[in-house]
């Protein structure tokens, strides 16, 4: 199903008029692996455009910044000769199944949705952004693809002045109204937010990039049927990201806690299967008191009914388990209270009584 | 508690969530993390038995609680602290001392300028340790009052009244005849930040800024205008547990996230308000937010604060355009919040008088910082940081305009009049700069040019590597953190 999806893959961490960035190439990276592993996305490699900018070992002129907005137009340019190309052969417009666009850099707010800033950019040349909602709308109007996925990983705050470059493409709007196009559009920040990179271990990813890739590898994917849908992975994303941020940064009113989903579910279609991949588990220790010693102690699913999906024979020390991203109840029959706990991404997990 | 692997549905609890705070949004979250339930201030649901998260959300401020649903259940919600400038009771920043100091000040006049209207500055710093590393900052550092033209009239670091022991703190109140004033801040490398402020007669401003540590930027530690709170009451004293104060703040911060917040029953407090200004203000806008504007009821919002405001307010003239109402009021100085500029700039492209030529709101149009929501504008140490940002912009209505209506501009500002060019609204709309200020940029870089104008030289061979809008460098112990 995936042989007709198509991808662009934006990676700007270097500029000539702008202070570096660390995260964005190694986010646009993990991105196009994840897109043509056969466990993931899927999609052909020579069906994904990947840009990345180059370090500047010397002075650049700010015009000869790579990728330029040039560059990068040009990926949405040439899926016209695609749609035309299949037009020809009487199969209509519509290019593929999917679209995919991930956009990582320094960006500001648009609105609706967010710039992603060339690397020919500079702040008396704020026309060479990509307005990547634009795009993604444009194509979704036209219904060339069935479905688009937007990743924009960059800052939303408003812009010091603004010169706007919308997209240069004439596409129809598409004539059967009983058939849209379904979308996932996701952004780092909300509106006037900033959206950060901080290192993992040794790596400096984007915060948002980081929270994507770990939910795009298992930890989005329904633990009964390792589907990772749009749905699924809006509200992972929506409720995981802020685990993914250091705790003092959480206390800053500018940077972005969660992403922002736009537009609203209302308008984005139904629900769409992404990928299916091998659900991604998290370790979890629980301690339960020394005098449960041989009560029988259960984990408990919190969805509807709260099924039990683990038991044991308390030793009154720690058990190690692993469990999916979501909430649990343990349960120590004929012992303490029962006890919540929710498994995020990006979090340690310690239950204690 | 019994099995429940049973193939029988489980049963269904009611479930009810309500908080004091009227802006708080509250979200219900499923064991799977989908949102299966929401409302303003209160959240009224019935779910199957299970584990849920329950979200209170207020700006950029939340809060999760873990539930489990095993019984119909009316769940307490705790205040949510939030983050202000101001310090209120229930929010995370602030410290009883300080809270005293902010309403024993208040009272007392420092500096006398005029008579008639009140500005009051409380700069403090905060932080979770309280100050038992002290930075040794004055907290009103490169912190002044200028008039209208930009004199300056007070200084705060010293004149306030200062405490410098634990986070220190520095007030200020100031007797002024009513009018329009600058609250602006000098950081280290030079620059100035400035703001509008509207100082009205019979009302009390109150200003409470906290500290910015920029000091990986080279901007150095100083007042911050972003986070700025801005309270206007009848009431001189400052009071830690007002109502109105704490739902403005959060409408302050409603507005930044462009969140729609307030439901009906908020809008209509807001038509009753006569009491603290700026919450009508700052309700006008979030008004605007929703997906259908209530007209009526801005235009109802705009007559109840032109009948309590005894001078117009430019905030509040630009709430008038937006619910298209008259107004005869020019902007020669920018109102307070960035949302009311951009209603201000969009009139402006069918009435370019709306920005007269010369003024100061034209000439800072071009300097306007990517703040929210404050109307903050960068006076950079260097004139050739304008001229630069300036030319990027005559360079591309050059390119996407006949010389023949570049002619027309630049006439338009020789003759000190404005008007309108139908042939360039779509131009003006895109540039979002007001006509008077494009005119000007026209008339300085282009009039005088036959050749083409020297594309960005200084930028081109020279680049110069800038904090990108919106970018913070952050310093810390820990290996840095960079917002893009």
């Amino acid at each position: 199903m995936a042989k007709t999806d198509h991808a662009l893959v934006v990676g700007l961490s270097h500029y000539p008029a702008f202070q570096m960035l660390d995260g964005p190439v190694t986010d646009a990276e993990d991105f196009y692996q994840w897109l043509i592993d056969k466990g993931g996305g899927d999609v052909p490699a020579n069906q994904v455009k990947k840009m990345i900018s180059k370090p500047l070992n010397k002075k650049v002129s700010v015009t000869a910044g790579k990728p330029s907005s040039d560059d990068i137009e040009a990926f949405f340019v040439g899926l016209e000769d695609i749609a035309n190309r299949n037009q020809k052969n009487g199969h209509g417009r519509q290019v593929g199944r999917r679209l995919y666009i991930f956009l990582a850099g320094h960006g500001f707010a648009l609105t609706p949705g967010a710039g992603l800033l060339a690397a020919n950019a500079s702040i008396t040349r704020p026309k060479f952004h990509i307005p990547g909602m634009d795009w993604a709308n444009l194509f979704a109007m036209g219904l060339w693809f069935e479905e688009i996925l937007l990743f924009m990983d960059c800052c939303r705050n408003t812009p010091t002045t603004f010169i706007p470059n919308p997209p240069g493409l004439q596409v129809a709007r598409n004539a059967d109204p009983a058939r849209q196009c379904k979308r996932l559009y996701v952004f780092a920040a909300p509106h006037g937010r900033l959206a950060l990179e901080r290192k993992f271990g040794h790596v400096t990813r984007g915060v948002f990039s980081q929270t994507l890739m770990t939910g795009l590898r298992g930890a989005a994917a329904n633990p009964a049927t390792g589907e990772i849908t749009s749905e699924s992975l809006r509200g992972y994303l929506f409720n995981n990201m802020r685990s993914f941020l250091d705790p003092a940064d959480l206390l800053r009113n500018e940077i972005a806690q969660e992403p922002a989903l736009e537009p609203s579910t209302a308008e984005t279609g139904p629900s769409f299967v992404i990928a299916r991949v091998a659900v991604k588990n998290f370790p979890i220790r629980i301690t339960p008191p020394a005098k449960t010693k041989g009560k029988v102690m259960n984990i408990r699913d919190g969805i509807a009914g709260l099924p039990v999906i683990m038991s044991t024979k308390s030793n009154g020390k720690p058990w190690d388990i692993q469990l999916p991203t979501g909430n649990y109840v343990v349960e120590i029959v004929g012992g303490p209270p029962l006890k919540t706990f929710i498994v995020r991404a990006g979090e340690e997990h310690h239950v204690e009584f | 508690m019994s099995s429940s692997n049973s193939a029988a549905s489980p049963p269904s609890y009611s479930f009810k969530a309500v908080s004091d705070d009227s802006a708080v949004e509250l979200f219900l979250i499923d064991a799977r993390m989908q949102l299966v339930a929401r409302g303003r201030r209160e959240l009224i649901t019935e779910q199957p038995i299970g584990v849920y998260t329950l979200k209170l959300r207020a700006g950029p401020t939340s809060r999760e609680e873990v539930i489990l649903l095993d019984r119909n259940m009316t769940y307490p919600v705790e205040p949510l602290r939030f983050a202000s400038a101001v310090p209120l009771n229930a929010t995370s920043e602030t410290h009883e001392y300080q809270q005293a100091a902010a309403k024993d000040l208040s009272r007392k006049v420092n500096v006398e300028l005029g008579k008639g209207a009140s500005i009051f500055v409380f700069a403090r710093d905060w932080t979770p340790d309280n100050g038992k590393v002290r930075s040794g900052h004055h907290p009103a550092e490169g912190l002044t009052l200028c008039s209208e033209q930009g004199v300056k009239l007070v200084d705060f670091q010293t004149q306030s009244v200062t405490d410098m022991s634990g986070d220190p703190w520095a007030a200020c109140r100031v007797s002024v005849n009513p009018g329009l004033y600058r609250l602006a801040v000098r950081v280290a490398t030079g620059e100035y930040f400035e703001m509008t402020l509207t100082a009205l007669p019979g009302y009390f401003l109150k200003v409470f800024l906290v500290q910015r540590d920029e000091s990986a930027s080279g901007r150095g530690r100083h007042p911050d205008l972003a986070r700025a709170s801005v309270l206007m009451s009848r009431h001189e004293e400052f009071d830690k547990d007002s109502e109105e104060s704490r739902i403005a703040e959060m409408a302050k911060l409603a507005l930044v996230d462009r969140r729609r917040v307030y439901g009906t029953e908020m809008n209509r407090f807001l038509t009753k308000k006569a009491e603290n200004p700026m919450l009508g203000i700052l309700g006008g806008h979030l008004l605007l937010l929703e997906k259908e504007v209530d007209t009526a009821l801005l235009r109802t919002v705009v007559q109840n604060l032109r009948k309590i405001l005894p001078t117009p307010h430019p905030d509040v003239e630009a709430l008038a355009l937006a619910a298209g109402m008259v107004t005869a009021h020019r902007f020669t100085m920018p109102p307070m919040l960035r949302a009311s500029w951009q209603i201000v700039l969009n009139h402006s492209v069918h009435q370019p008088e709306l920005v007269p030529i010369g003024s100061l709101a034209a000439s800072l149009a071009t300097l306007i910082t990517q703040q929210d929501p404050w109307l903050i504008w960068c006076r950079p140490g260097a004139k050739r940081q304008i001229d630069q940002r300036q030319r990027g912009i005559a360079n591309f209505i050059k390119e996407q305009l006949e010389p023949s209506l570049v002619q027309l501009m630049s006439k338009m500002i020789l003759s000190k009049a404005p008007k309108r060019v139908p042939a360039l609204d779509k131009l003006m709309g895109e540039l979002n700069l007001p006509p008077s200020t494009v005119a000007h940029l026209v008339e300085k870089f282009l009039h005088h040019t036959k050749s083409a104008v020297p594309k960005t030289v200084s930028d081109e061979k020279a680049p110069v590597k800038r904090t990108v809008a919106g970018r913070a460098a952050v310093r810390k112990q820990t290996p840095p953190k960079r917002a893009k």
